[in-house]
């Protein structure tokens, strides 16, 4: 055969997007006033003045024609209702000054009421008080500025009226900031969340389990939680037919999004390299090749797999440095040997095969890291022997170990919240015609 | 994790403490970047002071190793604490690495 070279390759466009946006410039807030370097403070501006005093609306207007830059176009109104008549009728309005003393409204509630009518206009509060406890619960209540009215108005006017245009076009700014924000992470949680019901649905359900345990007389009892929304644990079952089941229990290195992803990559991998006449160390091997060349460089999975055959008693198991399993015979325990090179850091491992007698009564627990990894005090972490004792105190006091009776002990004795993935299983043989 | 790289001409000593997780990740690739220089030698990692690895800890190792066979250098992990043991011993890293205690 001609192996000569004849150009073939591999063309790979890079991304367009530069993966998730999260540059709040590209999005729709460049649109909103004051951002992407547009000018706020016009040349023109339409000054909205509510103002029931002839007098005093007099002195501001002939303040505000003074001014050149910007000019001041100034519409006149003496009530609240005249006021947001002019709003509504939508005529351009870039600043309200607003008395509050109007022929029908007084006080704070002004503010809220031509804020109602005006949310994204600039107001600058006008008030013969010069008290400047109510000019701070004036501005609180959403105005941008006030005036005293004893001041020269050809001093302050133009640039209270600048000052409240630039600030509100800032509070725009940052609310749009923070909704889309918001918006992003509303968008993130419901990614997570579907991520998560799909990781969620990778777990053996009752349903489809139930029949077959209640045959073989074995009970199983799970719990699994991702630390932040999905994670890199998985347990499942795998069915050999006859009076035979295959367990395991898997980890990757880290956890979140990156080793989630890794968990689906194991889980397929398993679905199609099972064989239910091979032996756990040949299926880790296998597992392990296969991984080697998907996995990036640093990341691994920590492995145990079992095959409990009821009609022998038996249980065959092998791992690839898995947190050692706890065996249960009435009230004694004890690890089991889970030495192994951890999946995908070899292209070749070999692994122990074991196999020892599981008859009625026993019981099996597999688990995660999460539980002897977490902290009692200090750097002194719940460890094997954290875990041993607990085990051991609870076989003594009901004489079997319930995983929510664990979890409770392991929950009292070690800081919380668990920073890893928690997967703990318990299979129990029981007694019976099982 | 905080880390001392020591030349003595015959081995490169890299003294390692406190935790070897996922916080010490970015601890880990600058020391990565320092052994860099080092070719063809014995890289000693001095694990006393280590008082825990987990498997992200781990796999900082084995990146390590891979990055230091590159440059032709070896690698060794001595006195490592019980627990620190237990994990290399459970993950047989006697396999990848050699191991002194």
């Amino acid at each position: 055969m001609n192996m000569a070279s004849r150009g073939g390759r591999l063309i790979r466009l890079p991304s367009r997007t530069g993966g998730w946006r999260t540059d709040p410039e590209a999005g729709e807030t460049a649109n909103v006033a004051g951002i992407g370097g547009t000018r706020v403070v016009k040349d023109t501006l339409h000054v909205l003045l509510v103002e029931d005093e002839p007098g005093d609306a007099r002195l501001v207007e002939y303040a505000l024609r003074m001014s050149s830059a910007p000019v001041f176009m100034v519409k006149h109104v003496g009530t609240l209702a005249a006021a947001i008549e002019h709003i509504d009728s939508g005529q351009t309005v870039d600043v309200v000054l607003l008395d509050l003393s109007l022929p029908d409204s007084t006080g704070i509630a002004t503010v809220s009421r031509m804020q109602e009518a005006a949310s994204r206009t600039p107001i600058v509060i006008m008030t013969g008080m010069d008290d400047p406890r109510f000019a701070s619960y004036a501005l609180e209540a959403g105005a941008q500025d006030y005036l005293i009215k004893s001041d020269d108005p050809e001093r302050t006017v133009g640039r209270a009226i600048r000052y409240a245009i630039t600030r509100m076009a800032g509070q725009l700014e940052r609310q749009a900031l923070l909704e889309r924000i918001a918006e992003q992470q509303r968008h993130l949680v419901e990614e997570v969340n579907a991520a998560r019901a799909m990781q969620f649905d990778l777990l053996p359900r009752p349903e489809r389990l139930d029949e077959r345990l209640a045959t073989l007389g074995v009970e199983v009892e799970s719990f699994f939680e991702p630390s932040s929304g999905i994670g890199g644990d998985l347990w499942g079952c795998l069915d050999c037919g006859g009076p035979r089941m295959s367990f395991y229990c898997f980890d990757f290195t880290g956890h979140g999004i990156g080793a989630a992803l890794n968990v689906f990559r194991l889980h397929a991998l398993i679905s199609d390299h099972w064989d239910p006449r091979r032996q756990p160390g040949e299926m880790l091997t296998t597992l392990s090749a296969a991984l080697k060349g998907l996995l990036g460089r640093g990341q691994f999975a920590t492995m145990f797999l079992c095959t409990i055959d009821t009609e022998a008693g038996e249980i065959e198991w092998a791992s690839a440095g898995a947190p050692a399993p706890v065996m249960m015979l009435g009230q004694d325990s004890r690890f089991l040997d889970a030495r192994g090179i951890p999946l995908g850091l070899s292209r070749s491992p070999g692994y122990r095969e074991h196999r020892e007698p599981f008859p009625p009564g026993a019981a099996l627990f597999m688990y995660s890291d999460a539980i002897t990894d977490s902290p009692v005090e200090g750097e002194t972490l719940f460890g094997e022997g954290g875990l041993s004792e607990a085990i051991q105190g609870l076989l003594l006091r009901h004489g079997e170990l319930r995983v929510d009776h664990l979890l409770d002990e392991v929950c009292r004795q070690v800081h919380m919240p668990f920073e890893d993935d928690l997967t703990a299983v318990c299979i129990r043989r029981l007694r019976g015609e099982g | 994790m905080q880390f001392r790289v020591k030349d003595d001409g015959t081995a490169v000593h890299v003294s390692l403490e406190g935790q070897l997780n996922f916080a010490a990740n970015e601890d880990f690739q600058a020391l990565l970047g320092q052994l860099n220089n080092f070719k063809n030698r014995k890289v000693v990692f001095e694990m006393s002071g280590l008082s825990h690895i987990d498997s992200v800890g781990l796999g900082l190792l084995y990146i390590a190793r891979e990055d230091l066979a590159e440059g032709g250098s070896s690698i060794s992990l001595v006195n490592p604490r019980d627990n620190v043991f237990r994990m290399l011993e459970l993950t047989e890293a006697h396999k990848t690495f050699e191991i002194k205690r």
